[in-house]
């Protein structure tokens, strides 16, 4: 949030400071704000649906009909809107959105702990080396996000699998520090907290004004960044606190109707939240959505019944808005989870974790949708073409994004990569 | 400077025999404090002078008061110490305050906190322990006992003891080398965990042979509750004889050298003779804190210095390396010869740190220094911790019992429909979560890592804006305005206000209904600012 790359050596950006050249006055906020209602939007932004648990791609998008019951578990493929592609019987809706999709069937990863697999699959790498990676959300809207925006450029909502003390929401910012972290909303209902001033009107801005000078006097006396940073970051508090953008955090605005078609389930009011969030410039917004992880008969019935009826409703009910909208072209939608299941249903009637050959799909954003990459053999235990590890899949990401994904960055004076050094971008989707 | 390429001559095991005698109480008390912190002052200043740079004056006994006191205790003085402190004329008033704020309880507390803070930042340490940790980790710091003792306690630690938190809060025999390198030695030897290291001269052998002292560490489940050990279970097979300690490295996409069987070794230093079976973390305890291993008062003191000063010699403060140029390395060795001599007594350190001129010196630049910031012509400005702030804001507002309400419900609560199990964070819990943006694992201290929603908990959570009991205390007391005004100062920013301020909140007051409301805005304001919320 607080830009720390302009750039400037320490020394420009002080004396800058100091002349008042930096950083909106506080009389100036109101025509600041008004451009930053009509900023440009960033070229392209990014929803990921994530699936915490593990989803099974058997259940999904990776259908196998004429395997033995075992394999095949209990759901058909169904017809959808893209001849010769098939999906889950329980996933109607989606049917209908599968001409703006990318089903990457031959997704293959090394790692199948929960723990391990979320940070891997959030940030491209695997943990340990003595390097924090930032999580993707932190890491793309670094790289396409409008630092001087008064929204925040990475929001994550919803909620994680089961536990949220082991398993809370990926919200790491990593090498890129603490100004990359994303604002988390955690309930959707309340949306930001502490917007309002408890003071009344007048009184409020009476204290600006002492607080401003205050604010000044110090900074001249004492210059110092982090006396100029706090400054900076209570004036685009108090911009956000009076900005007409922020309302796009208040479901409350949006007329039932499209609420409704969202469904009333946390997550599809996650994916209402997401749109809302990208109209008004955000590049990078994610949604969890939990109780994937099916190991045994109840979490599957719970899986079944509860969970994969809100991803349809609330996954095409999106996909649905931004084509509406013209938005989908710009905005790409990532469905994935930190590995895939067992192709075999074990005998608690569940299937376990799976990294080997699972599915991801991707939407909009610019690609070439309305096709499934990579295959898997006739029990999906092992990927047959189109291979896609988690380097290949964070470099496909970034292409779309427009990011290059080959870029170095140094920190700590070690040099890392962005993405994965010999990642391969999945040049099927341009 | 390349201190540890002597290493390995440095240590024999003759030097791990005298270095057995570690102190239980250390023995700072009788040395010259006076004499240190003006050797350190000739080392700061010859460096000033190499660049023609001069030094910020003295800072007034108001900058002084606020910054000793968030450096020691962790928290800014209440409005009455600092009246008392600011009247003061006694000659060694300075002196005497170091030493009551190190005589005070919250020295050990505050210190204890930032180390559980750094264990959390690097590994997961058992929560139900955490207080018994920061219990037995403040009682030793405010006891006075020899860094040593409290490492070696760390390291070795059996059964229940808290002492343990350190070593359970580590997963793996890799990760527990990474951090007892880093932590007690300043060094990053876990960025050779894959393969040698192309910018120092940390070798793979390096990391994995300090892993291979952890290698036997379990948690067993007993009666007593969950028992740290190293002993083998009834009924393993011990190893076979003479294989001694050694780890392989594991197979893994990114590593070289995987299935390869490294001994234990200390650190460029020998290989010590181990056992076949039972604990090897005594030995590597013994060479980690003895005397003559130069890494160990070195990461110590610069730890110290860097919390003071908000800077390090090297930076991260925990990366030194063969092509290390620290900005101060005589100075830094100066600091560890002290610290060694002095039985690594902390609070002897902090004492000569700061009796030094160049910690009480101003943080407010002057032309002649405006343009430098590694050579300590004038105090850092440094950011609070979560939990300095929060017991800064408490001890301004005159201890108020808090409601909680700053954080959302978890999210999994919401998603249920119901309460989670347990009970609700307190206040101060639901603060730190919310607050503690920092990168402690950089050892950074002088970057501002509040974001958007931390400013406006500050400025619009109801916590901080009902009327509190320093408000309440000065109506009742029928204060006149600009008394009230000058203990608001007082109780926030540790100085009396200037006459321009003076004016702006007596104005303020007056177009207020009554002077609760206006106090409590006066308050507001104060809590807001960047003086208030910085230590300079």
């Amino acid at each position: 949030m607080f830009d720390t790359n302009t750039g400037f050596t320490r020394r420009d950006w002080l004396k800058l400071a100091a002349a008042g050249v930096l950083g909106p006055s506080m009389s100036g906020w109101m025509p600041a704000l008004a451009q930053q209602a009509q900023g440009q939007r960033p070229r392209k932004s990014c929803i990921l649906l994530w699936m915490d648990g593990g989803p099974s791609q058997h259940e999904t998008f990776d259908l196998k009909p004429d395997a033995p019951a075992e394999i095949r578990g209990a759901f058909r493929p169904i017809a959808t809107s893209v001849a010769g592609i098939q999906v889950s019987d329980r996933l109607p809706r989606v049917a209908q959105i599968m001409h703006h999709a990318a089903v990457l069937r031959g997704m293959s990863t090394p790692d199948s702990n929960h723990l391990t697999a979320r940070v891997h699959m959030h940030t491209g790498f695997r943990q340990g080396g003595g390097v924090d990676y930032p999580t993707m959300g932190s890491l793309v809207a670094n790289e396409i996000g409008d630092r001087q925006s008064v929204m925040p450029n990475f929001v994550v909502t919803g909620v994680p699998t089961y536990d949220s003390v082991r398993f809370p929401l990926i919200t790491t910012p990593g090498y890129l520090g603490p100004a990359h972290a994303p604002l988390v909303v955690n309930d959707l209902r309340r949306g930001v907290e502490n917007l309002r001033g408890h003071a009344a009107h007048g009184d409020f801005q009476d204290r600006l004004t002492i607080l401003q000078e205050m604010q000044r006097s110090f900074a001249q006396a004492s210059p110092s960044n982090a006396a100029q940073a706090q400054r900076t970051t209570v004036e685009r508090a108090l911009q956000l606190m009076r900005s007409r953008a922020v309302s796009a955090f208040d479901l409350n605005d949006e007329p039932t109707f499209s609420s409704s078609a969202y469904g009333d389930s946390y997550f599809g009011q996650g994916c209402l939240l997401a749109r809302r969030l990208v109209d008004v410039g955000v590049p990078f917004v994610e949604v969890y959505l939990p109780d994937w992880d099916t190991h045994f008969d109840t979490r599957v019935q719970k899986n079944w019944n509860v969970i994969l009826p809100q991803l349809d409703r609330g996954l095409s009910a999106l996909i649905n808005d931004l084509d509406m909208r013209g938005m989908l072209d710009t905005t790409l939608v990532i469905w994935m989870g930190e590995f895939g299941r067992t192709p075999r249903v074990n005998n608690r009637a569940g299937r376990d974790h799976y990294g080997r050959a699972w599915s991801t799909v991707l939407f909009g954003g610019g690609i070439r949708a309305g096709q499934v990459i990579g295959r898997t053999d006739a029990q999906g235990a092992n990927v047959e073409a189109g291979r896609v590890g988690v380097g290949d899949f964070f470099a496909t990401i970034c292409q779309i994004l427009g990011i290059d994904h080959t870029k170095e960055v140094t920190v700590r004076e070690r040099p890392l990569q962005l993405v994965d050094r010999d990642a391969k971008v999945v040049s099927e989707l341009f | 400077m390349r201190i540890h390429r002597t290493i390995p001559c440095a240590l024999t095991l003759l030097a791990m025999a005298l270095a057995s005698e570690r102190t239980a109480f250390a023995q700072g008390a009788g040395r010259d404090v006076a004499g240190v912190a003006k050797a350190i002052d000739r080392e700061i200043q010859v460096k000033l002078d190499g660049k023609s740079i001069q030094p910020s004056p003295r800072a007034d006994d108001a900058e002084f008061l606020r910054r000793v006191s968030l450096d020691i205790t962790g928290r800014i003085p209440t409005s009455e110490r600092a009246a008392g402190y600011l009247a003061s004329t006694d000659p060694q008033r300075r002196g005497k305050l170091i030493d009551e704020l190190l005589a005070d309880t919250r020295y050990g507390e505050t210190f204890a906190g930032n180390w559980i803070d750094l264990i959390h930042a690097t590994g997961s340490p058992p929560r139900s322990m955490t207080a018994g940790f920061r219990k037995w980790l403040g009682d030793e710091f405010n006891q006075g006992s020899g860094w040593d003792k409290i490492v070696h306690e760390m390291l070795t630690a059996e059964g229940t003891k808290p002492a343990g938190y350190f070593v359970r809060a580590n997963k793996e025999p890799g990760q527990l080398a990474g951090t007892t390198t880093r932590f007690f030695l300043g060094v990053r030897v876990e960025c050779a965990e894959c393969h040698n290291h192309p910018f120092n001269d940390w070798k793979q052998t390096d990391y994995w042979g300090m892993a291979a002292f952890f290698t036997r560490v379990k948690q067993v489940n007993e009666k007593g509750g969950n028992v740290l050990t190293e002993n083998p279970l009834p009924g393993k097979k011990p190893k076979s004889p003479g294989s001694g300690a050694t780890i392989t490295i594991p197979n893994s996409g990114v590593r070289t050298g995987g299935g390869k069987l490294v001994k234990a070794t200390f650190l460029k230093g020998p290989e010590p003779k181990l056992s076949d079976e039972g604990p090897l973390r005594p030995a590597l305890a013994e060479w980690v804190t003895a005397k003559e291993n130069p890494y160990f008062a070195r990461a110590a003191v610069h730890r110290l210095w860097a919390h003071f000063f908000g800077i390090g010699f090297v930076r991260p403060i925990d990366d030194f390396h063969a092509d290390s140029e620290p900005s101060h390395p005589e100075l830094l060795q100066l600091l560890a010869r002290e610290f060694v001599a002095s039985g690594h007594d902390h609070k002897h350190l902090i004492r000569c740190i700061c009796t030094s001129e160049a910690y009480q010196r101003s943080s407010k630049p002057i032309a002649q220094n405006q343009d430098d910031d590694a050579l300590l012509g004038r105090m850092a400005v440094k950011v609070m911790t979560a939990d300095v702030l929060f017991d800064s804001l408490v001890t301004a507002m005159g201890n108020p019992k808090l409601p909680g309400g700053l954080g959302a419900p978890l999210p999994y609560e919401i998603y249920s429909g119901g309460a989670a199990k347990g009970a609700r964070p307190s206040a101060r819990e639901e603060f730190l979560k919310f607050f503690d943006t920092r990168d402690v694992d950089s050892g950074v201290t002088t970057e501002y890592t509040h974001g958007i929603p931390q400013v406006l908990a500050l400025m619009n959570a109801k916590q901080f804006n009902a009327t509190p009991p320093v408000v309440e205390k000065l109506v009742n007391a029928k204060a006149s305005k600009e008394k009230a005004i000058e203990m608001l100062f007082l109780a926030t920013l540790t100085r009396y206000p200037t006459a321009n301020e003076m004016k702006l909140m007596t104005g303020y007051i007056d177009r207020r209904d009554d002077l609760a409301a206006g106090y409590t805005g006066v308050l507001w304001i104060l809590f807001n600012t960047n003086e208030f919320v910085l230590n300079h």
